[in-house]
């Protein structure tokens, strides 16, 4: 009879074969302990949560990240810098061309924070939330 | 910070909670970026949400709150003397707590030699220009030291359209956290140099460049930028104790990051309430 203290240990270390023609290593972003990561692109070592694994697999096919940037707000008591993230993920390489179309964006009222709105073209949009609570 | 006051609020007695600015949050309403909370509301928000959610709960402790106040004294018999709109007043207490967080280190305590042209700014100062009053410090930006608020600032000045050309960091390993260095310098190919230290920053008006020298082969070289970003270290802001000449003990209090530099805010809440308990619990 094993113990459940071992048999969870056992699972931790325990390293999956990978393919070495494609594996690569990463270092994991989505929390603090920032693990190391090793994946083919099916399996992943090294990950100490399901949204570990995930991400792995994700940075090796295209990695995705949360924009946060702020929009000008032009109201009668002057301007204001209104806080705001994607709502999703938006691919890496994305990245310059949705801040060139957010930048672009000019609001008069300020939003209440957890107000959505999207920019972009018809190739592709971009939903927005706003973050903050503006004075 | 709201923090630390916020959770004592469970108490019976009367707590006033004094903040300097018009709002509470503290430095969160300057932290637009993702990374906060993962611990305490098991979810990734940005500081402003970390904020506005956190203050939520405060509001519910019904803790008395005076903002625009500024505390410029406390004494050893457990006095505070502050001014706001109103007036100046002094109030006393069983109990003083100091959640007043911390200051960043600047060029000058880092006595790095050359002129002292506009264009050099804390990565904190950058920050609150940048997210809150929408100025862009610089186009050609040099960040010195890898601390967090440096490695978020690099990200940042990126997005805004400047060009930042390299984090400088003169140990041999990185001052913030790995995940910051992945998705702030990595991500948008900015170079990190360890083991580089600044020798000398040039310019009359506006900074023209630095000289630099890796200090593993000692060889220097030289820089073009207009802008300089230091993040180089926090400093817990004490400077009311050693004022008082007091040292915290059983009726004054250091909470936060005053008390030490925290990585996550989360711990610095989680820290606070802890205290906040010690005090209800305790104090009587």
């Amino acid at each position: 009879m094993e113990k459940p203290a071992e048999k969870k240990s056992k699972r931790r270390r325990e390293e999956k074969p990978l393919n070495r023609d494609s594996a690569k290593r990463y270092t994991c972003i989505v929390c603090p302990a920032c693990c190391d990561l090793e994946t083919d692109g099916v399996e992943v070592n090294g990950a100490r949560c399901p949204k570990g694994e995930a991400f792995a697999r994700q940075e090796m096919i295209a990695p995705l990240r949360v924009i946060t940037t702020t929009v000008r707000c032009e109201t009668p008591k002057g301007v204001r810098m209104v806080p705001v993230k994607t709502a999703c993920q938006v691919p890496l390489a994305h990245i310059p061309e949705v801040m060139k179309q957010v930048k672009a964006l000019r609001l008069s009222d300020i939003p209440d924070i957890g107000t959505r709105f999207t920019t972009g073209s018809p190739s592709g949009s971009v939903e927005w939330v706003v973050t903050g609570e503006v004075a | 910070m709201a923090v630390a006051v916020g959770a004592s609020s469970a108490c019976l007695k009367r707590i006033l909670l004094l903040e300097r600015h018009p709002r509470l949050g503290g430095i969160l309403n300057q932290c637009i970026h993702v990374g906060f909370g993962l611990r305490y509301f098991k979810e990734e928000l940005t500081g402003t949400e970390y904020a506005s959610r956190y203050n939520k709960l405060f509001q519910q402790a019904g803790v008395e709150v005076k903002t625009s106040s500024f505390v410029h004294k406390i004494s050893g018999h457990k006095e505070v003397t502050f001014v706001c709109p109103e007036g100046e007043f002094l109030v006393s207490a069983d109990h003083i707590v100091l959640a007043t967080g911390c200051r960043e280190r600047t060029r000058e305590m880092l006595t790095i030699p050359g002129t002292r042209p506009a264009g050099i700014f804390t990565a904190g100062l950058a920050q609150e220009m940048v997210n809150i009053h929408g100025l862009l410090p610089g186009k050609n930006v040099v960040v010195i030291g890898s601390g967090d608020i440096g490695l978020i600032m690099a990200r940042r000045m990126t997005l805004e359209g400047s060009k930042v050309l390299a984090v400088l960091e003169i140990l041999d390993h990185l001052s913030g956290l790995v995940r910051n260095k992945i998705q702030c310098l990595d991500d948008f190919g900015i170079p990190l140099y360890l083991g580089h230290e600044t020798l000398e920053i040039m310019g009359e008006k506006r900074v023209e460049g630095i000289r630099y020298r890796d200090n593993a082969t000692g060889k220097e070289r030289e820089m073009a930028c207009d802008t300089l970003l230091f993040s180089v270290g926090l400093i817990p802001e004490r400077d009311l104790l050693i004022d008082a000449g007091v040292e915290p003990g059983d009726t004054i209090h250091v909470a936060g990051n005053a008390d030490y530099v925290h990585d996550l805010v989360d711990w610095v809440t989680k820290d606070g309430e802890k205290l906040g308990r010690l005090l209800r619990d305790g104090g009587a």
